[in-house]
């Protein structure tokens, strides 16, 4: 089982329980035909991107399972809503800072157990403050370091409070699928 | 793990409570703490430390000159001499004027035409991620440049201005003192004696004239002109506003001094306490600046009608991003490292439509009329807006959720604006209040 790192929040959220379960991926069949983006609360999180049409992802060979970068250490893992994709990531420099600039490290995988980095993915990163009815004023990009490797520039979160940030991530086939993270900025 | 503040209250002579604290591992509830008549629990303490002190104002790696005096001195000869403009008449000190806390008192700015928002006041202008009340600059020296050739502002050009310098041998020394020799201009063909591109008007005779010069001529005068931007900066970047009666206060909070805790009111602080709760100010006006520095839509309703159609950071962003003079440009002295980062990554959605940015609360008492347009006069005004959102714009796009009518009582409103009375900071010093004897250090 992927932990989920979560940190809790506060206030109860209705729709933050519909979150955690889909995060956790709890239907684990791979979905048939269309992308998903979940959509959690308030105005819908619209990524910029023309989402190919759906097509039926190919079979893949199992692959050997890697040993995940960041296993216990500071790296919050969460899978994407149909079981996908396993995204980790951490802050640049520890800590998510409020208001200031920062870069995210991230690991992406195809699967939630045996674990394959998927590269040549493309990865969008958004966020909304559901209390506030806005979300990030920046489009943060995303670029390939080494296969399953990903460092994401320009992050912002720039108001303290209660932040879900979302992973969508596409690959080399155009399945996309949304990991969801929800985080309090103190 | 948490750290928790203990909080140890004490009593001072008379009947003044005052408390000092330390950070322990200790996780027993802290009870509230009581200050004058004001309780505040561990919490709102906690916040309150986060208010201040003001650190010293970040480094703008985009301006290498930042930090040198001589470019200081340079940029506050420049901001209070008219001769920079296109009738000898108008200088920054025009609309901001020290006088009046670095605004005009007007609504709207006036110089030879009329702008269509309120002059900023500059206090701690240094902080800022964005200049303007829409953002459409994203550095300091940067935004000197748009009010020195707006037609309605300085309606000079940088061709005159790079003449002026020339001219003039103590202007002369001094830019050549921080930024190296000024090019030969006397060649009045290659150099005429006004010019500027004027992107909505090719028949403008100041554009003409631009467009006649040779591309490398151009880039020489330009860069002139951005060095007056960067002058301006370093003399702009030591107007802080940072040793308030409320910075003593909370120094007397960490201290455990209840003199430094007296700084303020009781009013004050009842009124810190709303500011940090009921009224919900500080979700925007946050950190010690009070700003989150970003935008948002607060839905005042416009000066006149005419004015309803400011599309604010909806627009700066499509501003700022085709700028020439970002800090991703080829003026920017870090084009590629962290000064680049801001313009690189924003995003422009339609939540931007009517936003504005959250001015620092700094010195507000002293910087009436109020918001983009000076629409309130007075801070009674802006609270009993914030208290009912009467007349509020309607939005088209999506409202700003954390914008609710709080619904104060006279009662807090006074205390509210006791609070922000406590942040006036009246120790700049004198000097930087007028002209410089001359534009050079000796
Ligand atoms: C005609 C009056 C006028 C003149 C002259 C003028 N300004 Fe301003 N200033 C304004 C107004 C109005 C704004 C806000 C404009 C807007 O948001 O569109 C402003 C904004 C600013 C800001 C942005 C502050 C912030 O917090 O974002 C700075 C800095 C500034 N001016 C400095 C200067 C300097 C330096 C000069 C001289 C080169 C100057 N101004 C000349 C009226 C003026
Ligand atoms: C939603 C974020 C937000 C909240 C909450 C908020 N402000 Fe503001 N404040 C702003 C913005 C943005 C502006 C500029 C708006 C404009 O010009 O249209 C502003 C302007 C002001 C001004 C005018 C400053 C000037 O220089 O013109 C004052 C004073 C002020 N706010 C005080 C307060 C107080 C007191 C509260 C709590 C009752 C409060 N604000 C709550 C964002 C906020």
């Amino acid at each position: 089982m992927v932990p989920l790192a979560l940190l809790p929040r506060p206030r109860s959220l209705a729709l933050s329980g519909l979150l955690l379960l889909s995060a956790c991926g709890a239907d684990r069949s791979r979905p048939e035909g269309a992308a998903s983006l979940s959509q959690v609360g308030g105005e819908p999180e619209v990524v910029e991107v023309d989402l190919e049409p759906a097509v039926q992802p190919p079979r893949r060979p199992s692959v050997e399972p890697v040993e995940a970068p960041g296993e216990g250490s500071d790296f919050r893992t969460a899978t994407s809503a149909a079981g996908r994709y396993t995204v980790r990531w951490r802050p640049v420099g520890g800590e998510v800072p409020n208001n200031r600039h920062f870069e995210l490290d991230v690991w992406l995988y195809r699967g939630t157990e045996e674990l394959e980095p998927l590269s040549g993915a493309r990865l969008y990163v958004s966020g909304w403050m559901p209390d506030h009815g806005h979300g990030l004023v920046v489009s943060p990009k995303a670029s390939e370091q080494e296969p399953g490797h990903y460092l994401v520039r320009g992050m912002l979160l720039h108001m303290g409070g209660f932040w879900q940030v979302f992973f969508d991530v596409i690959d080399a086939n155009g399945i996309s699928e949304r990991a969801a993270f929800e985080l309090e900025l103190p | 793990m948490r750290r928790r503040l203990l909080l140890l209250a004490a009593a001072w002579l008379s009947s003044w409570p005052f408390l000092s604290w330390a950070a322990s591992g200790q996780d027993s509830p802290a009870p509230d703490v009581l200050i004058g008549t004001v309780q505040f629990s561990d919490k709102e303490l906690a916040r309150i430390l986060t208010l201040s002190p003001l650190p010293d104002p970040p480094s703008d790696p985009t301006n290498a000159v930042e930090d040198d005096p001589r470019a200081a001195r340079l940029g506050q000869w420049i901001f209070f001499d008219p001769r920079f403009s296109g009738n000898g008449e108008v200088s920054c000190s025009t609309c901001h004027l020290p006088s009046r806390s670095w605004t005009d008192g007007r609504t709207v700015a006036e110089a030879t035409g009329v702008l269509e928002r309120h002059t900023m006041s500059l206090w701690n202008v240094a902080y800022n991620r964005w200049f303007f009340w829409d953002g459409r600059a994203d550095t300091l020296w940067s935004q000197a440049l748009g009010p020195l050739e707006d037609p309605r502002e300085h309606a000079g050009s940088r061709l005159q201005y790079a003449h002026l310098l020339a001219a003039d041998a103590q202007l002369e020394r001094a830019y050549e003192d921080v930024f190296g020799a000024l090019p030969e201009l006397g060649d009045e063909q290659r150099f005429p004696a006004a010019g500027r591109p004027v992107l909505d008007n090719e028949q403008d005779p100041l554009h003409v004239a631009w467009e006649s010069m040779r591309p490398a001529d151009q880039e020489q005068v330009t860069r002139i002109f951005t060095n007056l931007g960067k002058a301006l900066a370093a003399y702009q970047r030591q107007i802080l506003s940072r040793s308030a009666p409320f910075d003593l206060f909370v120094e007397g909070l960490r201290e455990g001094n209840g003199r430094k805790q007296r700084m303020i009111t009781d009013s004050a602080r009842r009124g810190l306490k709303l500011f940090l709760d009921k009224a919900r100010c500080s979700i925007c006006h946050t950190g010690p600046n009070f700003t989150d520095m970003e935008f948002h839509n607060n839905r005042v309703p416009p000066l006149e009608d005419e004015f309803s159609a400011d599309q604010g950071r909806y627009r700066g962003i499509e501003l700022v991003m085709q700028s020439p003079f970002n800090g991703a440009g080829r003026y920017s002295d870090d084009p590629d490292g962290e000064g680049a980062v801001k313009v690189s990554y924003l995003r422009r959605t339609g939540h931007n439509y009517q936003e504005f940015k959250t001015p620092s609360l700094r010195n507000v008492a002293a910087t009436a009329p109020y918001m983009h347009q000076g629409q309130f006069a007075r801070l009674e005004d802006v609270l009993h807006y914030y208290s009912t959102l009467e007349n509020a714009m309607p939005t088209h796009h999506s409202a700003e959720k954390i914008l609710q009518p709080v619904g104060l009582s006279q009662v807090e409103m006074s205390d509210l604006i006791s609070f922000l009375e406590s942040l006036t900071d009246t120790s700049l010093p004198a000097e930087l209040l007028s002209p410089p004897p001359t534009p050079h250090v000796e």
